[in-house]
């Protein structure tokens, strides 16, 4: 159905009431790096959309305002809707994000991205750093909470500002039973949170210039690959990505399926390869090589140790 | 001065007013679509220029069943073929036999394909059906290889009861491209890497499109509006209620349930309620103004400007918010809104004047409500809100109380211990609280005001259902469910009349046979005063009477 064509790049912001969902997407849509972005915000129970809000960057700003459904059940038509009018806009947009409820459940939202014109880009968590340890133990909210949590490929603590070392690492400390995600202090870099795009051209393990001085600590790192990619590797690649990587992505050739564009996405602990057309020649990487791949990791990750694990798909 | 209108005089068989002051009579008066009198025929007789109509002589009348929980989506069911566990009657009139196997339901869906196509239906038109509830067959599991039975070449969607699981064919899934390679939670695969045909969750259904659209848009089709008119005619149901729509300020919406409802032939009243969106303090301002405004758009059958939030989920889908100890199973359900933002969602409602119901299932999401509304009752008392608590499955006496303390109302899901009583023992809550449940009894003692639903088309519509369930508390292995709950048939005919409209804020216009009310009327060709209460279910009806009009059952 989609052969084809592009699937969307699908990424899931959840996070109990208040954590700082909205804050985080409207940073991203402030600085949306070129890429136009479609927002939906899912403000009722798990499956209830409200409008689509379009990045500055698209074509066309346009706000798209849903009626609803009803019943809980139908409410699940409007999300289908909704989907649908973006899948008709693909061509004029990079990618979603969905906010979800501060009750919904992100997993449950990120299986949309699995439809067809979609692809999982991962499920962020926002986490209130400030509040995290009470809300994990309130009798009513508790078991949401840590099921939000267990459900992210990415953890983002909000009102890191606010809080002192201490009650930083105090507030990681509680979240670790519930998720080994990658935990990020907020403000975090859109880029780490929504992925990067593999860049044209470049020599192997090329750096990248930070594009924002609050944010050059993070470590990243590309490269491009010669021979088309072997599953196996892929996925044995997946499993010994370095502690501290956030993010990975790269657009390439499977040597399984050579004349299509492969798109492999980490985030987290979220990994997925999915097909996005046939291979044109304008990927990264020129007409002859077999793609690229991007990836970022957290500050005071040793560079050395991203190169290498890139190097892994070139040898 | 000119002469009076027409009255007309219906002796019947019985008349119960459920009018205190005059509970019984021989006969109605009617004028101007509202009841002048009842009385004698020779006392009615005294009235200038009546006379009497004889066509309801041999039947007996009750005030029309006030619906308190129900949903348009009730009619629109009907578009669609009905293949649940129970006898069904739709709104023609038709009885649909329960399916009582697998087997039945491929039957089922047998005939509606040949129907489909004998109707010209074109190869692609989807086959879609409701009502489906694997919990009645344990053991078995409809996949597609079954309903390739049905058609190998027609798409075919079959949605459960719970709307939260869907199974295709095979040829629905070749249509839409759904095979081995298709990656999904919540599309199980056999041995060989094929989809067996379940979608899981409304994402999964997505990948079904075209079908899963198709069902969601022919519910708000007009057709669905007057099916669920014709369902109330059938069961002697003259105000239905959408409890919870989130367009009900939207100009378009309203004019599509005026162009229905006002009709005159559309047999019933409809009280719409808005359901909020949660937001911003200005935007729930905002919100609430709207819905203020929409009163003005009211008339004499259509109702708009009352609240309806859902706090949890069901307690058969384990998804209803529950105090310890939770499930026998284990685990606690979800919460549809935050439990620290209802006191907020419904602070600007509560302030300016409207009527509040709030979905709470489970006797955890009961304490959420009643914390808010004694808060915004403390920021801003009224008086006589009846701010009402609905399903109110697991509420304990305490909490009964504190309702009456508070000046709120219940309305129970009494329909459950025949639909899902067994299960309640059995799977969810286990015998000692499933015999507590929809305590209806406790709500009358400690003086909670009182009505009971059907909440169509989760159940079927139908107020004599759901008092033969309160009066006998029966499921179906033959069990009585907490026999110190039932309530007596008056209790019940009650709770179904005037208490629904006491509920609905509509008290001095139906749910009684008293003067100057709307001429609405249950026709019934049995008594459920002196009948056995076990029959209470089964008195036929013959149809409404609404404003003066007379509706027969299809
Ligand atoms: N100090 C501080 N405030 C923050 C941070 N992130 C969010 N906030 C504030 O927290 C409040 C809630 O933030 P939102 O972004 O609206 O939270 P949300 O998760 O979208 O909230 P809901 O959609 O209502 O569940 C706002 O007042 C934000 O300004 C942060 O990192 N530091
Ligand atoms: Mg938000
Ligand atoms: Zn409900
Ligand atoms: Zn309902």
């Amino acid at each position: 159905m989609t052969a084809g064509s592009t699937r969307l790049p699908l990424t899931v912001v959840g996070g109990y009431l208040g954590a700082g969902k909205t804050t985080l997407v409207n940073r991203l849509l402030a600085d949306p790096r070129g890429q136009r972005i479609a927002v939906l915000v899912n403000d009722f129970g798990e499956i209830g959309i409200d409008e689509v809000l379009i990045g500055e960057a698209a074509d066309d700003p346009s706000i798209l305002s849903l009626a609803n459904g009803c019943v809980c059940c139908s409410l699940a038509e409007g999300f289908a809707k909704t989907l649908g009018k973006v899948r008709g806009m693909a061509h004029r947009l990079d990618r979603v994000v969905v906010e979800v409820s501060g009750v919904g459940e992100p997993a449950k939202v990120a299986r949309w991205s699995r439809t067809p014109g979609f692809s999982p880009d991962g499920v962020v968590v926002v986490v209130d750093g400030s509040r995290i340890g009470e809300q994990l133990e309130d009798r009513r909210i508790g078991e949401t909470v840590a099921a939000q949590v267990a459900d992210a490929d990415l953890l983002l603590l909000t009102r890191a500002d606010l809080l002192d070392d201490e009650a930083l690492a105090a507030a990681e400390a509680v979240l670790q039973p519930h998720s080994s995600a990658p935990t990020l202090r907020a403000p975090a870099d859109p880029a780490l949170l929504f992925g990067l795009e593999p860049v044209a051209g470049g020599s192997d393990a090329d750096e990248h210039e930070p594009r924002d001085s609050a944010h050059a600590e993070h470590v990243s790192c590309s490269r491009v690959l010669r021979e088309p990619i072997h599953r196996d590797t892929l996925d044995l690649w997946f499993q010994v990505r370095p502690r501290g990587v956030v993010r990975a992505k790269g657009i390439l050739r499977m040597d399984g399926s050579p004349d299509m564009r492969s798109v492999v996405q980490v985030a987290g602990n979220h990994t997925s390869v999915t097909t996005s057309g046939a291979w044109s020649g304008d990927e990264p990487g020129g007409e002859a090589g077999a793609g690229a791949v991007v990836a970022i990791a957290m500050p005071g990750t040793p560079r050395a140790a991203l190169v290498k694990w890139l190097g892994m798909l070139d040898s | 001065m000119g002469s009076p209108s027409p009255t007309a005089i219906y002796p019947a068989a019985a008349v119960h007013t459920l009018d205190p002051s005059r509970p019984t009579a021989e006969a109605v008066a009617v004028r101007d679509g509202r009841f002048l009198a009842v009385g004698t025929v020779d006392d009615l007789l005294r009235i200038d220029g009546a006379t009497v109509d004889g066509s309801l002589e041999r039947s007996v009348l009750m005030p029309g069943f006030v619906e308190a929980h129900s949903h348009t989506m009730a009619g629109g069911m009907w578009l669609h073929t009905y293949c649940g566990r129970f006898d069904r009657r739709g709104p023609d009139g038709h009885v649909w036999p329960g399916c009582t196997d697998l087997e039945a339901v491929i039957q089922r869906l047998r005939e509606a394909e040949a129907d489909l196509s004998a109707a010209g239906a074109g190869p692609d038109e989807p086959l879609l059906a409701w009502g489906l509830d694997p919990i009645y067959y344990p053991g078995e599991r409809l996949v597609a290889r079954h309903l390739d039975l049905v058609s190998t070449t027609r798409p075919i969607f079959v949605m459960h009861a719970s709307c939260h699981l869907a199974t295709v064919n095979t040829a629905l899934m070749e249509f839409d491209g759904i095979g081995p390679d298709t990656d999904m939670e919540g599309l199980p695969k056999d041995g060989s890497g094929w989809p067996i045909g379940e979608l899981q969750e409304p994402a999964a259904m997505f990948l079904a499109d075209s079908a899963f659209r198709k069902f969601w848009e022919r519910m708000r089709a007009e057709e669905s509006l007057w099916n669920f008119g014709g369902k109330a005619r059938n069961t002697g149901t003259t105000t239905l209620t959408d409890l919870g729509n989130r367009s009900s300020t939207d100009p378009a919406e309203i004019e599509r349930f005026r162009k229905a409802v006002d009709h005159d032939d559309f047999p019933a009243r409809l009280s719409v309620f808005h359901m909020p969106t949660p937001g911003t303090p200005e935007a729930l301002e905002e919100a609430a103004a709207a819905v203020v405004a929409t009163r003005a758009e009211s008339s004499d059958k259509l109702r708009f400007g009352h609240v309806k939030l859902v706090v949890d989920g069901s307690i058969q889908g384990f998804t209803a918010r529950l105090r310890w100890p939770g499930y026998l199973k284990g685990g606690n359900g979800i919460w549809v809104v935050p439990p620290e933002q209802v006191a907020d969602i419904l602070r600007p409602y509560h302030r300016a004047g409207l009527l509040i119901h709030v979905h709470c299932n489970g006797d955890e999401a009961v304490d959420v409500y009643l914390e808010a509304v004694e808060d915004l009752l403390t920021e801003h008392p009224r008086f006589d809100h009846r701010h009402t608590v609905q399903h109110c499955q697991l509420t304990s006496p305490s909490q009964y109380r504190r309702m009456a303390s508070l000046g709120m109302c219940a309305n129970v899901f009494a329909n459950h211990t025949w639909f899902w009583g067994d299960q309640h023992a059995s799977e969810t809550v286990g015998p000692d609280r499933a015999a507590r449940m929809n305590s209806a009894r406790t709500a009358l003692d400690l003086g909670v005001p009182l009505s009971m639903h059907s909440d169509a088309p989760v159940t079927p519509l139908g107020g004599l259902h759901v008092a033969w369930c309160a009066v006998n508390r029966l499921t179906p292995s033959g069990t009585v469910l907490g026999p110190e709950e039932r309530i007596s048939v008056a209790e019940a005919l009650h709770a179904i009349t005037m208490g629904a409209a006491h509920q609905l804020d509509m008290e001095d216009e139906v749910g009684s046979i008293s003067p100057r009310k709307h001429a609405d009327l249950a026709i019934l060709e049995a008594d459920p005063f002196t009948i056995d209460p076990v029959e209470l279910r089964d008195i036929p009806v013959r149809g409404t009477m609404l404003g003066g009009r007379i509706f027969e059952a299809g």
